[in-house]
């Protein structure tokens, strides 16, 4: 085992304290030179088509600099498929669309001008479930394609399938067969920073935008491309990303409120902050994609799963996002978590006049493992095997292939099975607690640990910068959103290059000084920029180890001299001088350099700041300054046959949850709740704690609490009053969360990525715990008291 | 939000005389933690906005031979009370519960009722504690018991120049046990259904039975057929399944997004059985 000064420790996170005193810049604090406020009206339909907007009473508002529409501004397509567009024209499809914006000297004035305008429409008939939207007949979201041909139907043209082996053949020749229903809610992200942009324009007609993305360098691209809609071509956007409370998944895409803030900014010629209140964030941000799935599993006499077959249903919503490519993380689990040899999974996507859906945490794979896991443990009642006997039977194992051409290098999953059942006491309790209602379950999961070729690119730019004191600026393409970047990259830098954790400083969020970043998705950002620290500071070392080799000796003898001068009994002792102008014999720890072998000496090792000055105050000086471009050995999923093997290694857990159910009034209490997770190595133990326990009362809060209700496309609890997250009292349970180390050779000292994986089995372990307890499986979420109540008395009647 | 005007009298006096002044529409604020969300929303809309704040004469809390608690009364100090948590448990227990601690630090008892929300959590604990209360205005000052304060949602008996000035609670007396109950969807929320009991026995046989549930009906309920089908009988689990089923019919909740009025109306049973298990479990205890 490698000794580490610092990965595996608890070190603080460098954002913390600026963050609890209130003086993180996030951007509801910013303020920009002559800056407006803008403000956005939406539709009041979910679909309807505008017959005329009358803009001119806001116009004449004192205080309005400008009121626009889709009538007056350059149309701006935007979207995975570029169906949708920042400001709507002739029709809108859904109750956040946008319809007109204003920017205003004050946010009172924006928000008086915006009730001023006055549309007029004409209500079109809706479609609100995917099944009518497939009906014969039904009313189309949209009439014609992004080209302009016309749209027969409602189906969006984004269909993922697997097919692996005969699921067929294996249908017949299963000895246990179990098939069911399954499926989730629209949920919202929830993150306390609501979502903002500030956009202002330079004398040149460059953009620069201060906007809360996980997707910098990706957002560039597309506010280039608006700006060449807007007749602006050739000019550039600086995005800057101020601090961020929480993204989710939010800041995959762009948003029209993004847009609408260039417009705005172009018109006025000033700056334009356009920032959501609760409500907004609620209504006109993209919530998570609610599946409905189809499974069926069969197993051989043995238990070993021989089929898994899924056919998923899921709303889109009005228009396509990033979100739409969920099914292909989902792929993973339907395809590779345990080992099953025949698969088939189709979804059908499907427009509707709800909100559009986007990404979230976990990117797909909570809505996957959902019906997995609640079904591999009806297959395991079917085949009389206990539910977690049947998990290891079919655990996936180190070093092997899966159906969709995963490359399973190192596996935990196992260990992970194991340590969950050991710390449930799950022989103890399994199948023994329904007198008392109270039950234990547990589910797995698996995902993306080494980053994900999404797009072409999965690369991630660093540049690390020494300065005169030894200060080592980390100039990275990543994003710190509260998942702990900062503090995982602090730790992996300072360790890479041997200094101390207090000399770096982590510079992140500005596409004009930061290295390139395809994004912080997908659990990469540790996993991606950590591996690129660890190749940026191999050359640095190699550079002062240079330095050494000019500098070092003359540092030493001086040394050696004035402690003779102190002390006339030392001997200055014999050394080897050839060893110090050769680079190779040096290394580097905790800010010292020193010849190898020999660390401790104090005569005979000098400071990195000493070797730097040395470097830029003499002539023909240099510094220091390198770069690293980190591109995983992983690879995009080929289209056709849908394999592809996405990442460079792959993350594992189990998550177990002991629960006691109310009988008279179906309440759900979870008693104690267990996380083991393959993160491959520990870096910062702080925030990978954070990660878990974040991720596992996320989870909790999907599978008792969080429900996005709407009626008739418009929502219902646009609020934290009537939206319920899980806050710190309802966690009165112990979460034992356990890292498995499993030491993967692609990972940046052996660790994998764990931000997302902490949710994503979460829902099933609850469900299975409550079956365990009452026998009776919620199929849908969240597993509410009256849903819990209405079955305890089906099943009595 | 609308711009208003904000006054700060010192004393009740100077409150009327604002309003006698006033000629636009004004409106009382205490912690304001229900009346801004109401602002904001654009549910009201008032010109002037006059705090009760510095007021000294309605705040903090005496013991005499009544419990007195003036309205400005801040839940946590409520919360906070030893006396209270000793004698008044079901009081303290709807107060520690309620909301968050950063709402308790601002939000008043007055408020809590004046609100009238049929989902007050200080109402049922009130209702069972037969508590009075003091509405004082120009017009002078009456006291009223708070079974007849409640009119609807978002109604009282007041009328708008009148404040609520005290609440006064009579001790109870020996052998009485009470206790508050609340289901929400999570920890911390508005109450799906809420209920207080206040039982006196005599061995086994109740003497004297309060119950009141709360969001289920217009106004937060006394439950007075049921107290009279408990009074006078021995607690058993029998009569408390009649006592559950009985509150099952009384009770006339609605569906919303909290919660459908099927399962409010089971809620009300199941707490209220509770409610009075736990009160005698208390008086047990204090023996
Ligand atoms: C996040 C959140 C959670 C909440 N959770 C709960 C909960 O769990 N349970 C619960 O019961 N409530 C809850 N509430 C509602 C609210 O906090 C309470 O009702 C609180 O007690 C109101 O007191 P206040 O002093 O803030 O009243 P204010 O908002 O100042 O006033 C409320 C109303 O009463 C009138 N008023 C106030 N005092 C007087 C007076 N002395 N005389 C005449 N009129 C007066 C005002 O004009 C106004 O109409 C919650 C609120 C929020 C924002």
């Amino acid at each position: 085992m490698t000794e580490y000064s610092y990965i595996g420790t608890e070190a603080p996170r460098p954002d913390a304290p600026d963050k609890a005193a209130g003086k993180a810049l996030y951007i509801h604090d910013l303020v920009r030179p002559g800056m407006l406020y803008g403000k956005i009206k939406f539709s009041e339909y979910a679909h309807a088509r505008i017959k005329h907007i009358d803009t001119s009473k806001a116009e004449k508002l004192p205080g309005v600099h400008a009121v626009i529409t889709g009538y007056n501004t350059p149309e701006i397509r935007i979207g995975f498929i570029r169906d949708n567009f920042a400001l709507k024209k002739d029709k809108v499809r859904q109750f956040r669309d946008e319809v007109a914006a204003v920017a205003a000297i004050d946010p009172d004035i924006a928000e008086e001008a915006v009730d001023l305008i006055k549309v007029e429409y004409e209500e079109l008939p809706s479609v609100f479930t995917p099944e009518d939207a497939l009906k014969e007949g039904a009313s189309l979201v949209h009439e014609v394609d992004t080209r302009g041909r016309p749209k027969s139907d409602n189906v969006v043209p984004v269909p993922w399938k697997f097919v692996a082996g005969d699921v067929q053949k294996a249908k017949q020749e299963a000895a246990f067969i179990a098939e069911d229903h399954f499926q989730t809610p629209l949920i919202q992200q929830s993150c306390l920073g609501t979502a903002g942009s500030i956009a202002e324009f330079d004398l040149n007609n460059n953009l620069l935008i201060h906007a809360k993305t996980q997707i910098p360098f990706l957002a560039q691209n597309d506010f280039n491309r608006a700006l060449a809609a807007m007749g602006l071509k050739g000019k550039n956007t600086r995005v800057i990303v101020p601090a961020i409370g929480g993204s989710f998944g939010t800041g995959l895409d762009t948003h029209s409120y993004e847009y609408i803030s260039i417009l705005l900014a172009y018109k006025t010629g000033r700056p334009v902050k356009i920032v959501f209140n609760r409500e907004e964030e609620f209504t006109a941000l993209s919530p998570r994609q609610p599946p409905k799935s189809h499974i069926i599993q069969g197993c051989d006499k043995d238990g070993k799963l021989t089929f898994r077959e899924i056919r998923m249903i899921l709303d889109n919503g009005a228009y396509t996002s990033w979100g739409a490519t969920t099914p292909s993380v989902m792929m993973l689990p339907i395809s590779s978590l345990y080992r099953v040899p025949n698969v088939f999974y189709e979804t059908k996507i499907v427009y509707t006049n709800n909100t559009y859906c986007q990404a979230m945490r976990g990117y797909g794979n909570p809505q996957g493992t959902w019906p997995i896991e609640s079904n591999m443990d009806q297959l395991a009642e079917a085949a009389g095997i206990d539910p977690y006997e049947f998990r290891m039977i079919n655990s996936n194992i180190p070093n092997e292939t899966s159906p969709m051409g995963l490359k399973i290098s190192t596996c935990g999953l196992k260990e992970c099975l194991k340590t969950v059942a050991e710390k449930l006491d799950w022989e103890e309790k399994h199948g023994k607690g329904r007198s008392k209602a109270r039950g234990v379950g547990m589910a797995s999961l698996l995902h993306v640990g080494g980053g994900a070729r999404v797009y072409r690119s999965d690369g991630t730019g660093i540049i690390m910068k020494l300065d005169d004191f030894g200060n080592v600026s980390v100039i990275t393409g990543g994003v710190e959103m509260g998942q702990g970047f900062d503090a995982s990259l602090t730790l992996a830098s300072a360790e890479a290059l041997g200094v101390t954790p207090d000399k770096i400083n982590i510079i992140s969020g500005d596409t004009a000084t930061c290295p390139w970043d395809v994004g912080t998705h997908a659990s990469r950002g540790a996993f991606t920029a950590c591996n690129a620290a660890i190749m940026a500071a191999d050359k640095a070392r190699e550079k002062i180890f240079h330095l050494a080799s000019e500098h070092f000796m003359r540092r030493v003898q001086s040394k050696l001299k004035k402690q003779k001068k102190k002390d006339p009994d030392f001997e200055i002792p014999d050394l080897d001088y050839e060893r110090m102008f050769d680079p190779s014999e040096f290394d580097m720890k905790e800010n010292y350099i020193f010849l190898k072998g020999e660390p401790d000496n104090p005569l005979l090792r000098v400071t990195l700041e000493e070797i730097l000055r040395a470097a830029h105050y003499k002539e023909q000086g240099t510094m220091i300054a390198t770069e690293a471009f980190y591109d995983p050995p992983n690879e995009n999923i080929d289209p056709r046959t849908s394999r592809g093997n996405i990442s460079a290694t792959y993350s594992f857990g189990t998550q177990g949850a002991e629960v006691e159910v109310d009988l008279e009034t179906g309440k759900v209490k979870v008693l104690q709740f267990v996380a083991a997770h393959d993160v491959g190595k520990v870096i910062n133990k702080q925030t990978i704690m954070g990660q878990i326990y974040g991720g596992v009362v996320m989870g909790i809060g999907y599978a008792l609490s969080e429900e996005y209700k709407t009626e008739k496309g418009k929502n219902l609890n646009p609020n934290f009053l009537d939206y319920k997250i899980l806050s710190a009292p309802d966690v009165d349970f112990p979460i034992h969360a356990e890292c498995i180390e499993t030491n993967d050779e692609k990972g940046p000292f052996g660790a994998k990525g764990v931000g997302e994986p902490g949710l994503v089995p979460t829902a099933p372990a609850i469900a299975n715990a409550v079956y365990d307890a009452i026998g009776i499986r919620i199929r849908d979420l969240p597993i509410t008291p009256e849903k819990v109540l209405a079955a305890l008395k089906e099943k009595k009647d | 939000m609308k711009k208003f005007d904000y006054f700060q009298p010192e004393t009740l006096k100077d409150a009327y005389s604002l309003i006698e002044k006033s000629n636009g529409s004004y409106i009382y604020i205490a912690g304001g933690t229900d009346l801004i969300a109401n602002i904001k929303n654009r549910l009201i809309q008032p010109d002037a906005l006059i705090s009760l704040r510095r007021i000294k004469e309605i705040s903090g809390i005496t013991q005499n031979k009544d419990l007195t608690l003036g309205s400005m009364t801040l839940l946590r100090d409520i919360e906070k009370d030893s006396h209270i948590g000793q004698n008044y448990p079901a009081l303290a227990q709807a107060v520690k519960i309620l909301a968050t601690p950063q709402i308790r630090n601002v939000a008043t008892i007055g408020g809590n009722l004046c609100n009238s929300a049929p989902s007050a959590d200080c109402a049922p604990p009130l209702l069972v504690l037969e508590a009075s209360v003091t509405l004082e205005g120009p017009g002078g000052q009456r006291s009223i018991a708070i079974e007849d304060f409640f009119m609807g949602p978002g109604q009282t008996c007041m009328n708008m120049s009148e404040i609520l000035t005290r609440i006064r609670i009579t001790p109870p007396g020996e052998n009485t046990g009470m206790a508050f109950l609340k289901v929400g969807r999570v920890s911390t929320d508005i109450a799906i259904v809420n209920a207080a009991a206040c039982l006196t026995m005599e061995k086994n046989v109740c003497r004297k039975c309060r119950l009141s549930v709360g969001a289920v009906a217009p106004v937060p309920l006394r439950l007075r057929s049921v107290e009279k089908m408990i009074e006078g009988q021995e607690i058993s689990p029998e009569l408390l399944n009649r006592a559950g089923k009985m509150v099952e019919e009384e009770v006339k909740p609605i569906t919303d997004v909290r919660s459908t009025s099927g399962y409010r109306r089971i809620m009300s049973g199941v707490l209220i059985k509770r409610a009075i298990e736990e009160a005698i479990r208390r008086m047990e205890q204090n023996k």
